[in-house]
């Protein structure tokens, strides 16, 4: 969850994890439907609300969500239970709430929304695919406006385990270490939601022009889809004003987009991102959000750029992040 | 050249056959799957029946043609089985300049090995069972993993929504075909029974001791079951220039959500009836212009009155033959959509519609029961297919002949 803007305090970490901030969520949910549920579905619920709130919408045309690992606390919960219990004495809610939908259904039980609802669980595609679904409906003209999310949780089980197959990065610079290219890479969590509307109004952030998902790419694969992407919109490289890059500091996987920029970008000024929210599957839904930001505040906090040069006047972002070297995406984000 | 979405394969496994023409021969022949789980290790093994597939993690590997050295998990077998099936049956591997993709639906993902191997995830100190696991517990493994093997990587998603992912990634694909993302897709969806699902719907109590009885008035819940089930979609395009058979073609799809409770749904089933109205419009269709529905029905209390009272006030009370064949092949949640689909166009290619088996009594709140008896004198040009979800999910989908 953001509140506005990107400050340079904007960390919130929990020993070397970087924990989401828990919003005062009575603000959003009824005290008795936030009691039965787990900390994500909050957190989803509470950011969607947000998100709706700022774009005055009160029943999208559409609910779509990415989540790779879904309502992980839940899981566990009846998990262990199931095994510590062999299968007996075992209650409801947690299995209620561990299917990866529950977030999109929350949204649509408390919205009293009867429409369009997905949820995409693909790795580091789960935010895209629910991107490009909403993109759909809104060329099909099946909605005019789409609620969008992406989000995943980092649960104590869950950073264990990861832990020890050494996947984290401990850190005690955040804004350092996605620079440092060693191994591993900053342990998060977080939500971003989105409305995404045919028409522009007041509200607006930027304009969503085009989404690429390059799955197992190599260095030239990649540049070559993100050329498409702009010939597409009749710009070159130089058009882009800002590169925001979802960089994480673990080399060998960042080394695919620090390629792409000194490749096909060497000039331009580079912001990142996962300092902020460290790396999970649906990161790119964070990533997007300072994408959006900062074209429309023009800037974001100074701690976020990577390059001694500072953008101009920002018409064009390529927003390009990466997953586990496997997911790649690329987003083009217009000023309007 | 039209727009049209184009039915080129199909491919199927579940408790009552291997492949497509096993499952047939099943349905034929009123051969259900359900029984005591042989392969599912759990203490409710006596009390409550499963549909599972007989055969074990290493006869699945042996069918699906993969090597031992890798782990993968049930569900990866027995959608590598299905997606091979469907994969073959339309030559995908044959024009490989045609952009060909794969949507799968799951719920259960790679649970099955996590429940076996979670404590020694969090206790023991074992990084090689974890690093060899670990990763295939997401619910994208299994669709990755099998769009790899296969090579049809132009666009691959997983989706999971419950007991509607499979109709809902075969709406999905359409409309990627439809959109000029796709030439062909793949699309469908795999479960496979773990002790985490039969313990969780036991929590629920919806669970029938005996076999299930849908649509009937004492009927007491569903039999769990695992499955996986795929069909390919073509544009016309690509259909004509492989010079395919066509099984049929997707011309109608929608969903909607109940927004009534996270688990049941709203009594007068309101989501359902949205779903199917809707899927009905986009075919461009009049109730009456359906032959036949598979039904959601899974034999809960809940979803047979609620998907009954929606068809009653959808179809003004003339509701065409409907039969749940759950009675055969279980709930099989995230696959239940794509056996479904397969089975409507088996209705649709032997012109046939297949029997609700353990029918007995007429439910009291309905004025309509479903088909007892295998019934080949009904021509069938249009079968609906419904897969109703927790958290309120309602797909329809609307096969038709080409």
């Amino acid at each position: 969850m953001y509140s506005e803007g990107m400050p340079d305090t904007f960390v919130n970490t929990s020993g070397h994890k970087l924990k989401a901030f828990d919003p005062d969520y009575k603000k959003y949910i009824a005290p008795a439907a936030a009691r039965r549920m787990g900390r994500i579905i909050k957190i989803g619920v509470a950011s969607a609300a947000v998100c709706m709130e700022r774009a005055q919408e009160k029943n999208p045309d559409a609910i779509i969500v990415g989540t790779a690992m879904g309502c992980v606390e839940d899981t566990e919960e009846f998990l262990i239970k199931m095994i510590d219990n062999k299968e007996t004495l075992l209650t409801p809610t947690s299995f209620i709430q561990s299917t990866h939908n529950t977030v999109a259904g929350q949204i649509a039980l408390l919205l009293g929304c009867n429409n369009y609802n997905f949820t995409y669980v693909h790795r580091g595609f789960s935010f895209e695919s629910a991107l490009l679904d909403a993109m759909l409906l809104l060329k099909e003209k099946e909605a005019s406006s789409v609620l969008v999310g992406g989000l995943d949780e980092l649960t104590n089980n869950h950073f264990e385990i990861y832990n020890k197959l050494g996947y984290w990065k401990v850190s005690t610079s955040c804004i350092d270490s996605i620079r440092d290219k060693s191994d591993g890479v900053l342990p998060g969590e977080g939500a971003a939601f989105f409305i995404l509307r045919t028409e522009k109004d007041d509200h607006t952030l930027a304009e969503l022009s085009g989404l690429e998902m390059i799955y197992k790419p190599d260095d030239a694969l990649l540049q070559k889809r993100v050329l498409e992407l702009l010939q597409k919109h009749a710009l070159a490289p130089a058009g882009i004003d800002a590169l925001v890059l979802g960089i994480n500091g673990h080399g060998e996987e960042d080394r695919f987009l620090l390629s792409l920029a000194e490749t096909l970008f060497p000039e331009t000024p580079i912001a990142a991102f996962k300092h902020y929210c460290g790396e999970y599957p649906t990161a790119s839904a964070a990533g997007l959000y300072q994408a959006a930001y900062l074209i429309k505040n023009q800037e974001v906090s100074e701690a976020a750029w990577q390059t001694g040069n500072r953008p101009k006047q920002i018409s064009n972002v390529l927003f390009c992040n990466g997953f586990r070297k496997d997911y790649q995406s690329v987003t083009l984000l217009s000023k309007c | 050249m039209t727009n049209r979405v184009l039915i080129t394969g199909m491919g199927m496994i579940s408790s009552i056959g291997m492949n497509v023409e096993e499952c047939y021969a099943s349905l034929l022949s009123r051969q259900s799957g359900t029984d005591k789980a042989r392969i599912l290790t759990t203490v409710h093994r006596d009390t409550y029946p499963v549909s599972e597939v007989k055969l074990t993690d290493d006869e699945l590997s042996k069918q699906a043609g993969l090597s031992q050295d890798r782990p993968y998990t049930r569900t990866t077998l027995l959608g590598m089985i299905a997606a091979k099936e469907a994969f073959e049956h339309a030559g995908l591997h044959q024009l490989e300049r045609l952009r060909t993709g794969m949507v799968s639906g799951t719920s259960v993902g790679g649970m099955g090995k996590t429940e076996l191997n979670y404590l020694d995830y969090l206790q023991i100190e074992n990084p090689e069972l974890l690093s060899m696991y670990i990763d295939t517990h997401d619910c994208g493994d299994s669709t990755q993993t099998i769009a790899d093997t296969l090579g049809c990587n132009d666009y691959v998603t997983t989706i999971s929504t419950a007991c509607s992912s499979a109709a809902n990634a075969i709406m999905l694909g359409a409309r990627l075909i439809k959109n000029g993302l796709l030439d062909r897709v793949l699309v469908g969806g795999v479960d496979s029974l773990t002790r985490f699902t039969l313990n969780g719907f036991n929590t629920l109590m919806i669970l029938d001791k005996e076999h299930c009885k849908p649509f009937d008035g004492e009927r007491c819940g569903l039999n769990l079951g695992e499955a996986a089930g795929f069909i390919v979609l073509e544009s016309e395009a690509a259909a004509r220039e492989g010079n395919r058979k066509i099984y049929g073609q997707l011309t109608g799809y929608a969903n909607t959500n109940d927004a009534y409770h996270q688990t049941a749904s709203s009594p007068e089933g309101n989501g359902a009836f949205l779903a199917m109205k809707k899927a009905l419009e986009k075919a461009g269709i009049q109730p009456d212009d359906v032959d036949y529905i598979n039904v959601h029905g899974t034999g809960t209390p809940n979803n047979d009155l609620s998907e009954g009272r929606a068809m009653e006030r959808l179809f003004a009370g003339k509701i065409p033959p409907f039969s749940s064949t759950k009675s055969y092949t279980g709930h099989t949640l995230g696959a239940a959509g794509g056996i479904e689909a397969v089975i409507s166009l088996l209705s649709i290619n032997h012109q046939i519609i297949f029997p609700n088996l353990n029918f007995t009594n007429k439910m009291p709140e309905l004025n309509c029961e479903p088909v007892t008896e295998t019934d080949t004198s009904v021509a069938v040009k249009t079968v609906l297919s419904n897969s109703f979800g927790f958290g309120g999910n309602n797909t329809s989908l609307v096969f038709s002949a080409s």
